[in-house]
């Protein structure tokens, strides 16, 4: 159930037709991503995991034949209810190269992305940076300023990540709830231009 | 709201690789490495070893919700499926089952497939275009304006 400011309360309604949507928080180990989520779910942000053996990661390591390990894949949600029938959930996903696969289903039917930055290890981001270009799924990037201190100047962040011209790279405290909604709200502005887009070259 | 500085809290801890009774206790996972044959039932069981859901389109922010049937005589003894069904009297994601019954997700997905053949529940997903509907994205905006 989601209170709004306003006093509004929204809760699903089971009898209809829900419609599920998602949207990504991707980023390095410990750069966030569940303080984000956290700011502004309505839930307290919940953990699932996917158990995977060595063998479907697909690292190619004979020391790992025959070898039972599993490896475990966390991931971090929270759930913001939109109306009776629209719930939106943002998942925080593990940011780890190897992972990637992960980052399929994950990015099916997404309606963006965000790549969580901390510009004093900025390669963590990389990862997640390219796999959001290659498969042209809209995206912004936060610059996570921990304790409210920007680290670096935000255009030499900018240019370190080699960031599109299109994409907005936005300072936020992952804590701050009015920083997080503006956040999504950039990126759902993206995801509505693009829509528009390919609704006018129809 | 606004400003809140407080981290969220009581975290739902990373639960594989635990025994049932270490839920409770809240000892520390095992090891990263550590043999699963040492520790407790095999998720997959629950799922007679299927990896895949009988619905492909069943994923991590699928929602269910308790459909026209009831559970098979069979399927009652299993706590998990059971379990399954009674917290969808509420509508329920695939991730949510999946971190309140502290079982793996592609195991939530398996059993949650399985159910909705049988019409015990019934499946909500997004149409696959979802990221065209601008009407729907307008409505996320507003709403998130609001918050």
């Amino acid at each position: 159930m989601l209170e709004t400011d306003a006093g509004r309360r929204i809760e699903l309604n089971a009898s209809r037709k829900i419609i599920p949507v998602k949207i990504v928080v991707a980023g390095g180990f410990g750069v966030g991503k569940t303080t984000l989520v956290g700011a502004i779910s309505e839930i307290t942000p919940l953990t699932t995991e996917a158990a995977m053996t060595s063998a479907s990661i697909g690292v190619d390591n004979a020391d790992l034949v025959g070898d039972k390990t599993t490896t475990t894949v966390a991931m971090d949600f929270g759930r913001i209810t939109v109306s009776e029938s629209v719930v939106l959930y943002l998942f925080g996903t593990p940011g780890q190269e190897r992972f990637g696969f992960m980052w399929d289903e994950l990015s099916r039917g997404a309606l963006g992305a965000v790549v969580m930055v901390d510009s004093r290890r900025i390669s963590d981001s990389f990862a997640a940076l390219d796999y959001f270009e290659r498969y042209d799924i809209p995206f912004v990037a936060a610059l996570n300023c921990f304790d409210a201190t920007l680290w670096h100047d935000i255009d030499e962040v900018r240019a370190a990540l080699q960031l599109r011209a299109d994409v907005p790279l936005i300072a936020v405290d992952a804590r701050n709830r009015a920083h997080v909604k503006r956040l999504l709200i950039s990126l759902l502005e993206l995801t509505r231009a693009r829509a528009i887009a390919r609704r006018n070259a129809r | 709201m606004e400003d809140e500085d407080e981290l969220p809290v009581n975290l739902v801890r990373p639960f594989l690789g635990r025994r049932p009774a270490d839920l409770d206790t809240g000892a520390p996972p095992v090891a990263p490495g550590t043999a699963v044959d040492d520790v407790g039932v095999r998720p997959y069981y629950l799922t007679g070893g299927r990896t895949q859901s009988a619905n492909d389109r069943v994923s991590l922010e699928t929602v269910v919700v308790r459909g026209h049937a009831a559970l098979t005589q069979r399927d009652r003894f299993q706590p998990e499926r059971v379990a399954i069904v009674e917290l969808s009297v509420e509508p329920q994601s695939m991730a949510e089952l999946s971190a309140k019954l502290r079982l793996p997700i592609g195991v939530i997905c398996v059993l949650c497939g399985d159910l909705a053949e049988q019409g015990v529940l019934s499946v909500n997903e997004a149409p696959i275009d979802i990221a065209d509907d601008v009407e729907l994205i307008n409505l996320l905006i507003d709403v998130l304006r609001q918050l």
